[in-house]
């Protein structure tokens, strides 16, 4: 009997010692990655998010609806949600730790990756700010801190453009990262300084109504360093192949769905301009270009289709246009900041470069502007009207910017969805339905300094 | 495995060998209580031997035995008697009642057998006949309405899970399913839909593990509801244990046992839509022309026609006034309607009709038995069922082999093998998206006849949709949103296939009289392949790894699972005092489990046709999908019950747990259970009413640690873009710091029988409160992530059950039985995570979320809630259409009460038994009537008005709704609102008018549940010893319930997230035809 008991004690002690911890190490992911992995997974993540916000196609009135048409009507439901957390933890997080791992790596060229992925905190933190005004910026990315405060748009944006002249001094020569990581620039540190002016003008003339003082200095600054040509566009180069293709294909084609036609604003505006661009922006539907009411539901079959230019999977995804940053130029020229050439100049190269891009030729932009009711000195309105229309016209494919032209000029004349009056446009995206209850004190702080989280609630440098 | 398997079958060949056959005379006779009622199913046991049978419902026994000998005769709440055997071959008893010595036995923890008024804790035990008899494909439904404490929710999905909850919710974000034990061998019982199908987008129910097991191989099931009962289960048993003990053989002659069972079923039509049949496709008044109808040339005569809008998914559209018009059938070439115009009317059948007959067979042979040094049972049963939709089978095939051998006085060995093969083809398709019952409750056009659709499909092949693109100048072979359905289920169909083995083998030496060590392996393996295929012609649906939108492909997904338990344990049973006994139990448990799960996928389609196979992707195939999750967890445990004459019990239990998914620091963790009872009948005399009566009180706290892999960070591996290689952080943040979640529970009960044992009832009442849990909260992606583990949050859960028997009627031949189960558990999140006040546990489309909210119980639905004045009148817009407020609560998913109620009545050898089964409360969010009703189909929705108008008459013209409730200004409203188009009255909603709260119902129900009919055949021909024919039917009648058209339990199903019906199936009522026989 005794040696059953010590037999059994003994199995005790033997078996209650520790258990395998080696278990609990995950087999099959990595616990460390190379920086330029998490590099390229946020800016893909990053420009897919830009390019896939369709609903910016709608606010822009370039897009109508056909059967559902809920989502120009602003009903926001989803995307409030969805920019949001794409941008936080899909595109902020794996830069931060792209931005640790290179600090750890101490590559050679370590100065100019950090130096890009600053340039690209620096993107997402302005479109954060563009989007919903304040929001968590010195306390975000801690896992640590569930309850980060929300910053102060305006303060934000004069961090933000520190460190973009920081980052923008740091761009030497030699490489990046490896070409087969950077599918914007293939490595080409040039490039990458010249998008990195570019954004710095854009988020200079963002500031020109509130702040003219500082963005003229910055404009300036950045006005000498741009992208000046279409081969020069800061845009990502997708593949004919899912799952890597433009989000547009994904939308228009994989989708197999019609939910999208040419809106009326956009097609009306275009047709009596005789725009040479319609036939890269539409479909002929009898005969015409036709485009939907804006904000109604619309039969498919009546109005022109998205053109297949847009439905090409591989077309590449731009964010930063030469010719955007010639109508930025031209802005600066019209608010008489010292920048180099007129705004007429800078005008007639947006239009320019924006037919170009899309496949016309230099007569075609010739022939365009050579009308009185396109050439900057004949035709109607002041600067913003004109810089205004013709911005929204060439943003086509830049949604975002699209309808920030909107929001920042006023202009081009939106038509007001049936039921409501062009002042029920969003100028912002409402806050994360989500926050109200992970992070609902500093929410509420936020809607107070912002003056409430309304769709119509205009942002800090959104003065007029 | 393939050893294992090979060691077992020797084992029990060598068992069958032994058996061996008795030869003595045969006595026979009557046993009968002290009033002289035959009572059957007592057992007779010649004394020292394993001779042994039951006397029949008459009383009636016929033995084996010699002069000498002595019988033994036993039955629950009567005196053992004893006689010894003389000259005569006639013996008629007569037993006497024993109260005191009740000595009903229930298997409980660790497989110890106890008397069960020795234990200070709930648990309820049902025979194996309570789910042989009324045969379901997953074992766990057919204990709905038979247990309280439990709520049992089978939705309608074929194959699919069932959500079984022990005394309510109590983890927030983990599992909350109970632990299935069989033979003392846990079972994984793993629900592993993908997250996509249990947030309610496109996927597969692929059932719960615990299907596998065989109702024809349950001799009992226990359910241990407490955690003062389930504590030596360590933390797997926090949600309570669901105890099965399989049928063994016994000593004495071999038996041989067929069942045969075919069970017809058919849709109950009230789970199903009522269809409008006056207005066609459409979505409203702008179409073309005429507003309902594409103008387009279909007949080449130079002048446009009218064309019925088919690719809009709704039946806002024109009149079914049989005017000629071209239709979907107009564009197909192989048509007879083709380039004709045809009658524009309702179809003449509907999708109620898409829905078959079902068929299902179960088939089973056992043989048992055994003598004085083995016993054996042998079983196979053949489950095979074809279900409610074309193309949907399922087979099983189970092999049990049970055996034990005693190798010598004190030492017996033993084995038990289960082997299960099943293959399923065609589950229907989950959740919002490409699922057949989305298209055809919620988008679909009322004057498509479907059955048109399967002419078309049989006699072409082809993906000829009614949703085609013709009428805007596409092609027929062109679906829009919607497959024609029977090439869905003959083209996009799943199969799966599940290859399990479980079992164990024993061996038991006795040190003493009193003391025994045993030693125990357990394994519970299975590999299960799960092909899902869409062909070259498709609508494009979220598919693969990717989810992409794509229009064909194939997907696999391989799951791999294996657990080993070794078990070691010294089980003490004796007394220490003449009046003080001791049973105890001591022992180790290593339990080791690997769960590999490996999702691979095609992507952009298919490059032949009708090739399923990984190497015909478009494009390069995805990176898969892996995961390894290990874990193995250490326990030392002891358990003593402590009984003093037996008046008065006390258990202790303790248990000592260590676990590889914690933090090494913290990854050890001690809990313990006491409970005590008191048999207060003994102590109270001269109440020769009272039979029996016992309070109990039971206190428990255990442990739990979390899922493997959720402790130190990793990265996620991205696709590649091009030549570029993609990390990215996962979603989640772990936690280095985390330390054992507890539960805290308490129990109470009182338990009696009256009256003879004619009436009798079982009280609880507890509390349980589950705290520190270990979860992965959500928080602001401001943070970086979107969820971080983190020990949060409490959540309570107390209520009442009660067991109530009454024999209100006790003759000689016949007899009245009524058993009555209720429950009731209320639920409340304490608190959650920080300063949080609420978690979404899923979001579902419709803009409904499933929520744990602090203050409230968990699951509560919230989404957009009508806007109510001061006086709690709905307020009404100037359009007529209800206002809607944003994040409102809407409804609470938890049952008030559950209920169950089977009454038996038994004359001669006829039984009847029928079960009710009743949810009272519980609210459910419907998206088919969200949508059903924003396009048009229900019945109501082209209805007539309080004026007797039609109401999708303009409403200038006397139609659209009047709805109840007042104007901003709190006038009554008198504007009616618009219905003659989606957007109208029944419009799916959005932020300011038509709220969420439009399609939330009270998911209460009444059920007849089972409806059992049985026969035991009296005279038997030579041979036989037992035969039994029974007619049986389940869900035949649903007698009460609120939601429309569907069945409240159809969720998605089973986990977390209830309250939620999306593509609901409807409800399958059976009849089936059982036959039993015993040789």
């Amino acid at each position: 009997m005794k040696k059953y008991i010590v037999l059994f004690s003994a199995f005790f002690a033997l078996a209650s010692c520790e258990v395998d911890e080696s278990l609990n190490i995950d087999q099959k992911s990595p616990t460390s990655v190379p920086a330029s992995g998490l590099f390229t997974n946020a800016a893909r993540n990053f420009f897919d998010q830009m390019n896939g916000a369709h609903h910016y196609r709608l606010y822009a009135q370039y897009w109508a609806q056909t059967t559902y048409p809920e989502t120009s009507q602003y009903i926001m439901t989803g995307l409030q949600d969805n920019i949001w957390s794409s941008l936080y933890s899909g595109v902020l997080q794996d830069l931060k730790g792209a931005r640790e791992i290179i600090a750890i790596e101490g590559a050679a060229n370590s100065k100019n990756q950090l130096a890009i992925i600053e340039m690209l905190e620096v993107y997402a933190f302005s479109v954060l700010v563009d989007t919903y005004g304040n929001v968590p910026y010195s306390e975000a990315l801690d896992p640590l801190n569930p309850s980060p405060k929300y910053d102060d748009a305006a303060e934000i944006y004069t961090d933000i453009l520190s460190r973009l002249d920081g980052a923008i001094s740091n761009m030497g020569a030699g490489a990046g990262f490896e070409a087969s990581q950077d599918p914007i620039y293939g490595g080409d540190m040039n490039l990458w300084k010249k998008a990195a002016n570019s954004l710095k003008l854009r988020l200079a003339m963002r500031l020109a109504d509130i702040n003219p003082a500082v963005a003229q200095q910055k404009a300036t600054e950045a006005a000498t360093g741009v992208i000046t040509s279409n081969a020069e566009n800061f845009g990502i180069n997708y593949l004919s192949s899912a799952p890597n293709t433009n989000p547009l294909w994904v939308t228009l084609v994989q989708s197999g769905r019609n939910d999208y036609v040419a809106a009326n604003t956009m097609v009306d505006a275009m047709n009596s301009l005789n725009d040479p661009r319609l036939d890269y922006y539409f479909e002929l539907k009898d005969g015409a270009y036709k485009g939907g009411i804006y904000g109604d539901a619309n039969a498919a079959s009546g109005f022109s289709a998205v053109s297949d230019e847009l439905k090409n999977p591989a077309l590449k995804g731009n964010l930063i246009t030469a010719s955007e940053v010639s109508f930025l130029l031209a802005e600066a020229a019209a608010r008489g900041f010292n920048v180099t050439g007129s705004a007429e100049t800078h005008y007639s190269n947006g239009v320019t470069t924006s037919i170009e891009n899309w496949g016309g030729t230099e007569s075609d932009a010739t022939t365009y502007l050579a009308q009185s009711s396109v050439a900057y000195n004949t035709a109607a309105g002041d600067w913003k009207t004109k810089i205004g229309t013709q911005k929204w016209i060439a943003m086509y494919n830049n949604n975002f910017e699209g309808w920030t032209t909107y929001r920042l000029f006023d202009y081009p004349v939106l038509n007001a969805a049936p039921g409501m009056s062009i002042q029920d446009i969003p100028t912002r995206i409402l806050y994360p339905i989500s926050e109200a209850t992970l992070n609902g004190p500093a929410l509420n702080s936020a809607i107070s300094a912002i003056g409430g989280n309304n769709k119509t609630t205009k942002l800090f440098w959104d003065k007029f | 495995m393939k050893t294992t398997l090979n060691g077992i079958l020797t084992l029990l060949l060598v068992f069958v060998v032994q058996i061996s056959f008795a030869q003595e005379k045969t006595i026979s006779g009557t046993v009968s209580d002290q009033n002289n009622i035959p009572l059957g199913g007592v057992n007779i046991l010649v004394q020292g031997t394993s001779n042994g049978t039951q006397s029949d419902f008459d009383g009636n026994f016929t033995i084996n035995a010699s002069v000498g000998q002595t019988l033994v005769f036993t039955y629950i709440g009567l005196k053992q008697t004893t006689v010894v055997v003389g000259s005569s071959n006639v013996m008629n008893i007569q037993m006497q009642e024993d109260a005191q010595a009740l000595e009903e036995v229930v298997v409980t923890g660790m497989g110890v057998s106890r008397e069960k008024k020795s234990l200070g804790y709930a648990a309820q035990e049902i025979s194996g006949d309570a789910v042989s008899t009324v045969k379901v494909d997953n074992v766990v439904n057919s204990l709905s309405g038979k247990i309280s404490g439990v709520q049992i929710k089978a939705n309608n999905n074929f194959g699919g899970s069932s959500n079984f909850i022990i005394r309510g919710i109590s983890s927030l974000t983990g599992n909350n399913q109970p632990l299935f034990v069989i033979d003392g061998v846990p079972i994984a019982n793993t629900i592993n839909n993908t997250s996509a199908q249990r947030g309610g987008s496109t996927g597969y129910d692929y059932g719960n593990a615990a299907s596998d097991i065989n109702p024809d191989d349950v001799s009992s099931i226990n359910v241990l509801k407490g955690a003062a009962a389930s504590a030596i289960y360590g933390s797997r048993g926090a949600n309570g244990v669901v105890i099965i003990t399989t049928k063994k053989g016994k000593s004495g002659d071999a038996k041989i046992s067929i069942s045969s069972n075919v069970t017809v079923g058919s849709i109950d039509k009230n789970t199903f839509l009522e269809y409008q049949d006056k207005y066609g496709a459409g979505y409203g008044p702008y179409y073309g022309s005429t507003g309902y109808f594409e103008d387009l040339d279909v007949n080449g005569d130079g002048i446009d026609d009218l064309v019925v809008p088919t690719y809009d998914d709704g039946s806002y559209g024109a009149p079914l006034d049989g005017s000629l018009v071209y239709q979907w059938d107009a564009f197909v070439p192989e048509h007879p309607n083709y380039l004709k115009a045809t009658p524009y009317v309702a179809g003449k059948t509907t999708p109620v009709d898409f829905f078959e007959t079902t068929l299902q067979y179960n088939n089973s042979v056992s043989v048992s038995g055994g003598n004085d040094k083995s016993t054996f049972r042998l079983g196979y049963t053949n489950f095979d069922t074809k279900g409610m939709l074309p193309n949907s089978m399922l087979n099983k095939n189970t092999i049990n082999l049970n055996g034990t051998l005693n190798v010598s006085d004190r030492f017996t060995v033993g084995a038990n093998a289960n082997t299960i093969i099943q293959r399923t083809t065609g589950r229907n398709s989950t959740g919002y998206s490409d699922n057949l019952t989305t298209q055809m409750r919620q988008w679909w056009q009322v004057n498509v006849d479907i059955d048109s659709q399967r002419e078309i499909f049989e006699q072409t092949g082809q993906n000829y949709s009614w949703n085609h693109l013709g009428s805007v100048g596409g092609s027929a072979l062109e679906p829009l949103y919607w497959d024609n359905p029977y090439w869905t289920r003959y083209k996009n169909y799943q199969t799966d296939k599940r290859n399990r083995f479980y079992g164990n083998i024993f061996a038991t030496y006795n040190l003493t009289s009193w003391l025994d060590l045993t030693t125990k392996v357990a394994i519970d393996t299975y590999k299960e392949l799960r092909e899902e295929r869409r062909a070259v012609g498709s609508t494009s649906a979220g598919f693969g790894v990717l989810r992409d939108s794509e229009g064909s492909g194939y997907d696999r997904t391989d799951v791999d699972f294996t657990e080993l338990n070794y078990d070691l344990m010294l089980n003490v049973n004796t007394y220490i005092t003449d009046d003080i006994s001791l049973s105890g139990v001591a022992g180790l448990n290593i339990r080791r489990s690997d769960y590999g799960y490996y999702h691979q996928s095609t992507a952009g389609g298919l490059k032949v046709p009708g090739l399923y196979a990984l190497s015909n992707s478009v494009n390069g195939v995805p990176l898969p999908q892996e995961s390894l999750s290990r874990k193995q967890v250490n326990g030392l445990y002891a358990q003593a019950s402590i009984g003093y004459k037996n008046l008065l019990y006390l258990d202790l239990t303790d248990r000592y747990d260590t676990s590889s998914a914690l933090p090494t620091d913290n990854n050890s963790y001690n809990y313990f259970a006491v409970s005590s009872s008191l048999i207060f009948s003994s102590l109270i005399k001269n109440t020769p009413w009272l039979n029996f009566g016992k309070l109990r009180a039971g206190y428990a706290e255990v442990g739990n640690d979390l899922p493997a892999n959720n402790i130190y960070d990793t990265f996620s591996v991205v696709d590649n873009f091009g030549s570029s290689s993609l990390f990215s952080f996962p979603s989640t943040k772990q936690n280095s710091e985390l330390v054992p979640e507890r539960t805290k529970e308490l129990e109470m009960g009182l338990e009696a029988r009256m009256f003879n044992n004619r009436v009798g009832f079982d009280f609880t009442y507890y509390k349980k409160n589950t705290e520190n849990q270990l979860m992965p909260v959500s928080t602001t992606t401001a943070t970086g992530f979107s969820r971080r583990w983190v020990n949060a949050g409490e959540i309570e859960n107390k209520g009442f059950e009660l067991g109530l028997n009454v024999n209100p009627i006790k003759l000689k031949d016949f007899s009245w039985d009524i058993n009555v189960n209720w429950s009731k558990n209320e639920n409340m999140v304490v608190s959650l995570y920080g300063d949080t006040e609420n978690i979404v546990l899923n979001s579902y489309q419709g803009g409904i979320s499933i929520n744990a909210t602090k203050g409230q119980p968990y699951g509560t639905i919230r989404g957009t809630g009508f806007v109510f004045d001061n006086n709690g009148n709905k307020v009404v817009d100037g359009n007529g259409y209800y206002k809607s407020q944003a994040d409102q609560i809407l409804g609470d998913s938890n049952p008030d009460w559950n209920g169950g109620i089977t009454n038996k009545f038994q004359y001669k050898d006829l039984t009847l038994s029928f079960l009710i089964d009743i949810q009272k409360g519980g609210d459910v969010y419907s998206l088919d009537m969200h949508y059903g009703q924003g396009t048009g189909l229900p019945n109501y929705t082209a209805g007539l008005n309080e004026l007797g108008n039609p109401v999708r008459d303009a409403v200038a013209d006397g139609g659209g709704i009047l709805n109840v409730g007042v104007t901003e200004d709190g006038a009554v409203n008198t504007v009616r609102a618009r219905a003659d188009y989606y957007g109208g009255a029944y419009y799916w909603g959005n932020a300011s008018r038509n709220p969420g709260a439009m399609t939330v119902y009270d998911a209460s129900y009444v059920k007849l549940r089972e409806l059992a009919l049985a026969y035991n055949l009296k005279t038997l021909p030579k041979g036989i010893k037992a035969a039994s024919l029974s007619l049986v039917g389940r869900n035949l009648w649903i007698i009460s319930k609120d939601v429309p058209f569907a069945d409240p339990e159809s969720g998605l199903g089973a986990g977390n997230s209830q309250g939620y019906l999306s593509g609901s199936y409807p409800t399958l009522k059976t009849v089936g035809l059982s036959l039993n026989l015993e040789f």
